[in-house]
């Protein structure tokens, strides 16, 4: 018996036309666990996550949930699945409270107990004012929102999360992720796909990185961040016409400076105790005849492990 | 009840959408409105049409040689010696020389708009096809009529049989009806791309159809009546006003020949409205929504039927109240026509949903909905005659040909018989079309992608 609660075998996706938008992808997402799919747009990740619950035909392979092959119209994904899709996906005409009451039924939850759970979801999403409300005069956090409230009325055992919180104002984001990491806690599984790193971070015990339809690493976002090297990350923006390239080369030469590369148009310093060493990098810019103009100071992240694995920020990437 | 649930849900968003639900509401109306002005209001109404009759009626029939088996018991009971040509020409021929001549001079020559004056046709006698022919070419004729030489002995079996069941309903025993009637047909001949045509067409096929019913009714009523049998019990379909209305003090405007078909072509929209509908699902990814559910695809099928069912009843029901209001005269019991008219619609309905299900299965948003359903819908209502009566054998057995000619029927000529088989099609034609809609809308919108 496999310890996964959804497990991918081999899945490919080979769209009319040829190209290929996930290649191979076996993974196995743990009961109770948050599991990240992080790349850049058009990376697969949507992808992945509609051939998992049977709305795409993989070309190849297959994903087993509780020991079933999903398939289309499978019961084990109407039992046990809930899909919060990347577009708010809701009827404008309904308001909130018909949307999440329209899915219960849909589901066949006991009309008590749905009714009971539409008031706590549009209470703890901070949706109660707007209960009576036509989703189409809500703003688009509040349709965020409800998006998420939609696909969790039935409480199903496994959650996928595409994307839910891209364009967000930063509170609004803050409610969703914190109604989000409280979701494991009453039993949920929950699969996340983002090209959000803090997103990606914030709420995965495990994170696969996936980029061109490949998963490059998947493993805890400590570990992931621990592997592309020690120390901090200092980054320095140099007043216009600085000469990037020589100066990284120059900052490379210093002793106890682990890296230094050019990204962003900043020169990316990893190096210990980075904030004690400020002065003395200061220093040494000025002697060359430059200025800094801007610091930007943090510990490593997934963009870093993003960054070493393709060669590519996030943002680059997913433009691309 | 998941059906339920999304019928509703359908429901709501329908009405909460004023502007879509009087755009839908308005359109078939504004129709009604446009084609009452036009053949009416404001405008020279009531044309008459010249007709070229080709009139080959031998009025030779099987009573010249033999007798029909309740003859003698009506002998009996009137105390008369009468034979089955002298009966045939007292009961129906009424002073006309066969069943041709009856039909020309009595009946088409006779037949006038609500105006009591405007003839609705101008009898233009020819000897040969190829006058006739002429005619038509020229513009001096919308159509010819060939009456075929047969067409006695055609009415007398109506006659006949319509005698033989009226007895029979009194308990009065009597042999089958006599063997050797002919099945006559009558042609309609013209331009088949000239209005007039069309119009003169529709209603020479609904006069030739009542003229044969109406003879018979009479007749056995005649009969009925003569022999002290008082009213029939039964057969209560046959007895209608085509007789009032085929007669000389008509009450039929030009209007009242095409407002059933306008109200058909009004119920043909549904299909454009569930096309739209599905497409914005699809396109706003609610489908998606509604597949992940434990919804089966018959739920969402049934649930989107009975939706636009609900609004067909609603559309059907104004339309008949604006039709009746702009002035459309309609035949027979109210009572048991309206109600009629109104399920006739409804299978119209369900073919123009079906219709809807299966453009829907093809199209990825809304602006191609429209487009396609456009593409569709208006050549279709044509084809099948909504407007007029093209008589096309390629769509003779679409649902809405038969839901058109039931509606004619019913609402024209009060020929229930006629009516009620147009209608049996028309369902039957209206499910098939169904399950081809469910199937093509679950295979290219409901499986995986």
């Amino acid at each position: 018996m496999s310890d996964f609660i959804i497990e991918t075998q081999h899945l490919k996706m080979i769209y009319p036309g040829g190209k290929e938008a996930v290649k191979d992808l076996s993974i196995g997402v743990k009961k109770g666990e948050v599991f990240g799919f992080l790349g850049p747009n058009g990376a697969g990740k949507s992808t992945s996550l509609n051939m998992m619950v049977g709305l795409l035909r993989p070309t190849k392979g297959r994903t087993i949930i509780g020991g079933e092959e999903v398939k289309p119209w499978s019961p084990v994904v109407k039992e046990k699945l809930g899909i919060c899709p990347q577009e708010t996906v809701l009827w404008e005409d309904l308001t909130c409270y018909e949307n999440l009451m329209l899915l219960s039924n849909l589901y066949e939850v006991p009309k008590e107990t749905g009714q009971a759970r539409a008031e706590k979801l549009l209470e703890d999403l901070l949706l109660t004012e707007k209960r009576d409300e036509l989703a189409k005069r809500l703003s688009g956090g509040m349709k965020r929102r409800l998006n998420l409230a939609m696909s969790i009325v039935h409480e199903p055992e496994i959650l996928l999360l595409d994307e839910p919180s891209p364009g967000l104002d930063p509170q609004t984001r803050r409610v969703l992720w914190d109604y989000i990491a409280g979701l494991p806690k009453k039993g949920h599984t929950l699969i996340l796909t983002t090209h959000d790193m803090d997103e990606a971070d914030y709420l995965s015990d495990r994170v696969a990185i996936i980029d061109n339809g490949e998963l490059l690493v998947l493993d805890s976002p400590h570990r992931l961040k621990a592997s592309v090297g020690e120390g901090d990350v200092l980054e320095l923006a140099f007043e216009e016409g600085a000469d990037l390239e020589h100066a990284a080369a120059d900052f490379s030469r210093k002793p106890d400076i682990i890296s230094a590369k050019v990204s962003g148009g900043r020169v990316v310093i990893r190096c210990k105790n980075a904030m004690s060493r400020l002065p003395e990098l200061f220093d040494f810019v000025r002697s060359h005849d430059s200025e800094i103009i801007d610091v930007r100071y943090r510990g490593n992240t997934l963009e870093d492990v993003f960054i070493s694995l393709t060669g590519r920020a996030l943002r680059e990437a997913g433009s691309e | 009840m998941k059906f339920v649930d999304v019928m509703m849900k359908g429901l709501k968003g329908t009405f909460r959408d004023r502007k879509g639900l009087a755009f839908m509401l308005l359109f078939p109306v504004m129709f009604m409105f446009i084609f009452r002005v036009s053949f009416g209001w404001g405008m020279p109404e009531n044309s008459t049409y010249d007709i070229a009759v080709l009139d080959q009626d031998t009025g030779e029939g099987p009573w010249d040689t033999a007798s029909p088996a309740w003859l003698p018991a009506f002998n009996t009971a009137m105390g008369t010696n009468m034979t089955a040509p002298g009966f045939f020409a007292e009961f129906v021929l009424n002073g006309t020389a066969d069943a041709g001549d009856q039909y020309v001079t009595q009946v088409l020559a006779k037949a006038r708009y609500d105006d009591g004056k405007t003839v609705l046709f101008k009898i233009r006698n020819v000897t040969t096809y190829d006058e006739g022919q002429e005619m038509v070419r020229k513009g001096d004729a919308s159509a010819v009529l060939i009456i075929p030489a047969n067409f006695t002995s055609a009415v007398q079996g109506a006659v006949d049989s319509a005698i033989v069941k009226e007895l029979r309903a009194h308990s009065i025993a009597v042999p089958d009806p006599l063997e050797g009637y002919a099945n006559a047909t009558v042609d309609i001949a013209g331009v088949s791309g000239s209005m007039d045509y069309a119009f003169a067409n529709g209603m020479l096929q609904g006069y030739t159809g009542a003229y044969v019913q109406m003879m018979a009714t009479y007749t056995r009523h005649a009969v009925a009546g003569a022999m002290g049998l008082g009213p029939a019990p039964v057969e209560g379909s046959e007895i209608g006003v085509a007789w009032v209305s085929m007669g000389d003090t008509g009450d039929f405007t030009a209007f009242d020949w095409i407002g059933p078909g306008i109200m058909v072509f009004g119920l043909m929209m549904t299909a454009q409205w569930v096309t739209g509908s599905l497409s914005t699902e699809v396109k706003d990814r609610t489908i998606n929504r509604l597949r992940l559910t434990k919804m089966t695809a018959l739920d969402l099928m049934l649930g989107e039927t009975l939706r636009w069912m609900v609004m067909g009843v609603i559309v059907t029901v104004l339309l008949f109240v604006v039709a009746i209001g702009v002035g459309l005269h309609y035949a027979g019991d109210p009572a048991v026509n309206v109600p009629l008219a109104i399920i006739n619609g409804l299978l119209i309905v369900l073919a123009s949903i079906a219709l809807g299900l299966i453009l829907a299965a093809f199209v990825n948003n809304p602006d191609q909905a429209t487009g396609l359903a456009t593409l569709i819908i208006v050549p279709m209502t044509f084809f099948t005659g909504v407007f007029f009566d093209l008589n096309l054998a390629a769509t003779r057995y679409f649902p809405w040909t038969q839901g058109a000619t039931a509606m004619r029927q019913m609402l024209i000529f009060d020929n229930m018989d006629e009516a009620l088989t147009a209608m049996a099609l028309c369902f039957v034609g209206a499910m098939v079309l169904f399950a081809i809609g469910v199937l093509a809308f679950h295979f290219k919108r409901l499986r995986s992608g």
